[in-house]
Parts: C-alpha cells; structure tokens; sequence
C-alpha cells in the first residue's frame, strides 16, 4: 500500500516558516553537521551538511518517496523547482488554476484543480510502491482533515519563532490522535515520525 | 498532594523549599513555602543568589509566559504527547523574541511521549554579562 507522509521542519513552538515567509531557522539543520547529503535530481538538487544521524534520516526518506504532493505556495516560493523536484520524483502541486507557463516540456511537475482526494490519487499511483511525501502547511492541512494523512513526519527545530506560518492551523477535525514516534535526535533537530491513527 | 505521604514525589516535595509566585495569596500552609509578590525578575534574581542548586519551575502557564517574556528560562523540559489537539492553551503564546536552542537530548518512552530538554542559546559575552 502506497503511504503519504507529511514531511516538514518546524520549530519548537510550531511554526514551518517566519512572519517573512522565511524558512532559513527552520533548515539550520540541514547545515548543522559534516556529513555531505546531495538530493537526486541533476539539475535541481542540493547539497546539505547534517550530522551522522540526520544523513542517514534524509537518506531513507529520499529512497523512500516516489512522488511529492504541495500546495501552490510551495511551488511559487520554490520557483517550480525549475521544472524537476530536487528529489527527482514527479511532483503534484494542487492549485486552483494551472500557472502560465506551465506545464514546462520536459519537467515532471504537474497540476491538480480538481481538488485534494484527487491529487492524492494521482500522486499515489505515481508513486507506486515508495511513498508519496506531502510538503507545505495548507496541503498537510487538507489532507489530515480529509482523513488522507497516515504519517506526520517532524524535523522539529531547535529555534522558537514566536510568530510565523503555523503547521497545525485551521484544522476542522481535531483532535487528531497519532500513534507512538520514531525519533532520531540529530543536531539541533530532532526527527519525529507519528502514525496517524485514522477512524 | 501537600499532606499525602505516599506519593513518589512526596518527600522531594514535602522537604523541598517552594516559592509560590503571587501578589494575591498572602500565607501558604505546605512547610517549607514562602510567598514571591514582588518583581519578578528581582525575586528570581534572589532565588539564584540565595542558593547553588536549580530552580525548577512546575506548571503554571501564566508563569512560565512571565519568565519566557523575561528571558530568565535557561533549560527546558517538554514532554510532546502524540496528539494533534486543534485548539486549546498555546505553551509559547506571547513569546516576543525569536531565538536559537541547543537540543540537548529528545528521548522516546514506551507511552509514545518524547521527553525534549533543550537549553538557551546564550553567546558566552552574554552569559558572563548576565552573571556580574
């Protein structure tokens, strides 16, 4: 069975990105260690430094993701990834209506306007047997209310942001009851991975 | 819980020095209590100077956004439930100042709650400072 799986960093007092839209604080930990990570993709990917414990995390979510799921938001401060997801797998941006310019020949970022349950769909059958990651606050959102979610995976930030985009807002189905974490304490981070326990 | 003995907790506490921050409760029973009415931060000023141990703050939301707001806290203790609660009292409501932590150590129990201890960030000019 396909799973999908929120993935997010945020701070200790909740917040994914800063009053800005800033998310720099939130993925110090990506950059808190000597452990050289590079993401798949040739022509968007990234190179991080994070300790022993957190290379070996990001390594088997990236084996494990066959296909991301974000909301418009995501795309547009991602600038489309240029076209292909620095993971190297298809991404499904939900948004009421396709960017111009977009869909780009060549690129594996497509388009959902029919809405949440559809775009799960899509990116499940993407996916195939990996998982599919959900990334971006309202997304994550959508999809713990409609019952889509089944897990919440945390980079939870050593930082408090005070103010900010929070992850856990505006849901309409709480309280939501998660099963007992993994946890792996890297530096300044600590990574968290609920099952999320649907009725 | 200020008479019962049989607790775990009962003897640290019983025994324990405990300072009850107020400016309505004029006299406490528990042995051992004494009342802090005054600034806050010059009670806690006194606090620290007038012992070498920790000063453990238990509970009380209201408190803890004081001393937050003050920036006297400089570990905490948190224990993270496996719960999306949706609504309710906000631990870090009213926290004016963004800020950097150390995480000290994020540790699983078998009840699926993580206990996290992290400490304040303090640059060392900062800390000396603190400590004239």
């Amino acid at each position: 069975m396909t799973k999908v799986v929120a993935i997010m960093s945020m701070s200790l007092d909740g917040y994914v990105a800063d009053a800005n839209d800033g998310v720099a604080e939130v993925f110090d930990w990506y950059f808190s260690g000597d452990v050289e990570v590079s993401t798949a993709s040739a022509s968007s990917g990234m190179t991080f430094h994070v300790s022993a414990p957190s290379a070996d995390h990001l390594r088997g979510l990236a084996a494990e993701v066959g296909a991301m799921l974000t909301g418009r938001r995501t795309f547009e401060v991602a600038d489309g990834w240029g076209g292909q997801h620095p993971w190297d797998v298809p991404a499904f941006v939900v948004t009421h209506q396709v960017p111009d310019g977009w869909p780009r020949p060549g690129s594996t970022v497509q388009f959902v306007t029919d809405g949440i349950e559809s775009a799960v769909a899509r990116a499940k059958s993407a996916a195939g047997p990996k998982s599919v990651g959900v990334h971006g606050a309202q997304t994550i959102q959508q999809c713990l209310d409609a019952g889509l979610l089944d897990e919440i995976h945390i980079d939870l930030a050593a930082v408090l942001l005070g103010a900010g985009v929070r992850l856990f807002d505006h849901l309409a189905n709480t309280p939501v009851v998660l099963g007992n974490p993994t946890v792996v304490t890297g530096v300044g981070v600590t990574h968290l991975r609920y099952p999320v326990h649907t009725s | 819980m200020t008479t019962a003995t049989d607790h775990p907790f009962a003897d640290i506490l019983n025994a324990g020095r405990k300072v009850v921050f107020s400016r309505t409760l004029k006299t406490a029973e528990w042995a051992n209590t004494t009342i802090a009415a005054g600034d806050t931060t010059e009670e806690i000023d006194k606090l620290r100077r007038g012992g070498d141990g920790h000063i453990v703050v238990w509970g009380g939301v209201s408190l803890w956004r004081s001393l937050m707001r003050l920036d006297l806290i400089d570990e905490l203790q948190l224990s993270l439930f496996p719960y999306v609660a949706g609504e309710g009292t906000r631990l870090f409501d009213g926290v004016p100042t963004s800020y950097r932590l150390d995480l000290v150590s994020s540790t699983p129990s078998s009840s699926g709650i993580v206990e996290l201890r992290y400490r304040r960030h303090r640059e060392p000019a900062a800390k000396s400072a603190k400590r004239l």
